[in-house]
């Protein structure tokens, strides 16, 4: 896999790019692009199975094995009402959190002291990683405040970077099976962590915790 | 409040698969939901079969892997964020499920495409270094000594893990096709890797 090589949905789109279009251009001439287009094109192409295979058997059972009254409840997202509960629950939190100390700052003598102006620097905050069932991997971690950049970094156990991908939403960050490091394709344990850039040059990054498919 | 009725089948079958997802993203916990996932995963199921039996050559067991390719999309649904159509996406799914069934096939020997050259070389050195070798440098490796042809079929076999005769249909060769551009490749990658190991003896 190379830095040129195409996401599944770009893949997707390749015939109806222009023909100049370096993408499809790339996607022509390397081998893993342009095999996975043609192994794409035969998916799509159900009518010349395979011998021994039988079709009208296969599509008969898995209808009723996707009966919808034996499928399983989707846990995945929650209602509406019960997203609005949720808000309430947190913005209850929220103005707790945020009352609490200037509550205890106006009845207390000392000072409650301000974020950052601890001696010592807060642990890094950790980030959450989710394989998903297509392969990709979804990213998350708590947004950093006023960064210029922030870049998920990929390392090897002995620290070294691997490889350095822009997270331009600044908390999430989504990669397809074809977009993650060649050696986590293969198995191989890595270290992971957000990476901010402030405006300053300082930089600021989660932990670095261990990602392995 | 009056809770909203299942939509038959028939009116579901009408929908796009946009608007089916979107059924399943509103209803994902009620029956609704599981009616509009069940006619949109069904859709695909034709596909889903086929592409799992070419790969694994038994009805029973392509019927099983079919199933859970569609239980794990199934499962994943909600999640899905649409950025490629459903059919991509299901591929993606089937794709890694049929890599994970066979195991790799050896970039320099191959009993189901060249038995002849596989005995001829036995268990070859060079193949043990090149497992070594990382996927970039393969790719660098196989673009630099083969043609456009002949790097498509060997990252479909050893990449992919698609069978010989797949690989035939999927860049639509006629006959023993896929057999013959697999072995004038194998040969020339040990050509190459021979002069390299000649080369970097030398120096």
């Amino acid at each position: 896999m190379s830095e040129h090589c195409l996401s599944m949905s770009e893949l997707e789109s390749v015939p109806r790019m222009d023909r100049n279009d370096p993408r499809r251009i790339h996607a022509e001439r390397c081998p893993r692009c342009s095999a996975l287009l043609a192994a794409l094109r035969l998916f799509n192409d159900p009518s010349r199975p395979a011998p021994g295979a039988r079709v009208e058997d296969a599509e008969r059972r898995l209808a009723e094995f996707l009966d919808p009254r034996r499928l399983p409840a989707l846990k995945g997202r929650r209602s509406a009402k019960r997203q609005w509960w949720l808000l309430g629950a947190v913005a209850a939190v929220l103005v707790i959190s945020i009352s609490l100390p200037r509550f205890a700052a106006q009845h207390t003598s000392s000072p409650v002291p301000l974020r950052g102006e601890a001696s010592l620097p807060p642990a890094p905050v950790k980030g959450e990683a989710v394989w998903n069932e297509d392969g990709g991997l979804d990213l998350r971690w708590p947004a950093f405040s006023d960064s210029e950049r922030v870049d998920v970094v990929f390392y090897a156990l002995d620290l070294s970077e691997i490889a350095r991908i822009p997270a331009p939403e600044g908390d999430h960050l989504h990669l397809d099976p074809t977009d993650l490091p060649p050696s986590l394709r293969r198995g191989e344990i890595l270290l992971w962590s957000a990476v901010a850039v402030g405006r300053d040059g300082r930089q600021v990054h989660t932990a670095r915790q261990m990602l392995q498919r | 409040m009056s809770k909203r009725s299942a939509p038959s089948g028939l009116s579901l079958r009408r929908l796009t698969d946009e608007a089916l997802l979107r059924r399943v993203r509103l209803g994902s916990g009620d029956e609704s939901g599981r009616a509009a996932a069940s006619e949109l995963l069904g859709r695909y199921r034709r596909q889903v079969y086929v592409w799992c039996h070419r790969f694994v050559r038994d009805h029973e067991r392509a019927l099983d892997l079919s199933q859970e390719v569609l239980l794990s999309a199934y499962r994943a649904l909600d999640r899905f964020d649409g950025r490629s159509s459903v059919s991509t996406w299901l591929f993606a799914i089937a794709r890694n499920r049929s890599i994970n069934e066979l195991a790799r096939p050896h970039l320099l020997c191959d009993p189901e495409a060249d038995p002849d050259d596989c005995m001829a070389h036995g268990s070859d050195p060079q193949d043990e270094l090149l497992e070594r070798e990382d996927e970039e440098a393969l790719l660098q490796l196989i673009q630099n000594h083969l043609d456009e042809e002949e790097q498509r079929a060997l990252w479909m076999r050893c990449f992919e893990r698609m069978p010989v005769d797949v690989i035939t249909q999927a860049l639509d060769l006629q006959g023993d096709g896929a057999r013959v551009v697999l072995q004038r490749a194998r040969r020339r990658l040990r050509r190459a890797l021979s002069e390299r190991a000649e080369q970097e003896d030398a120096s």
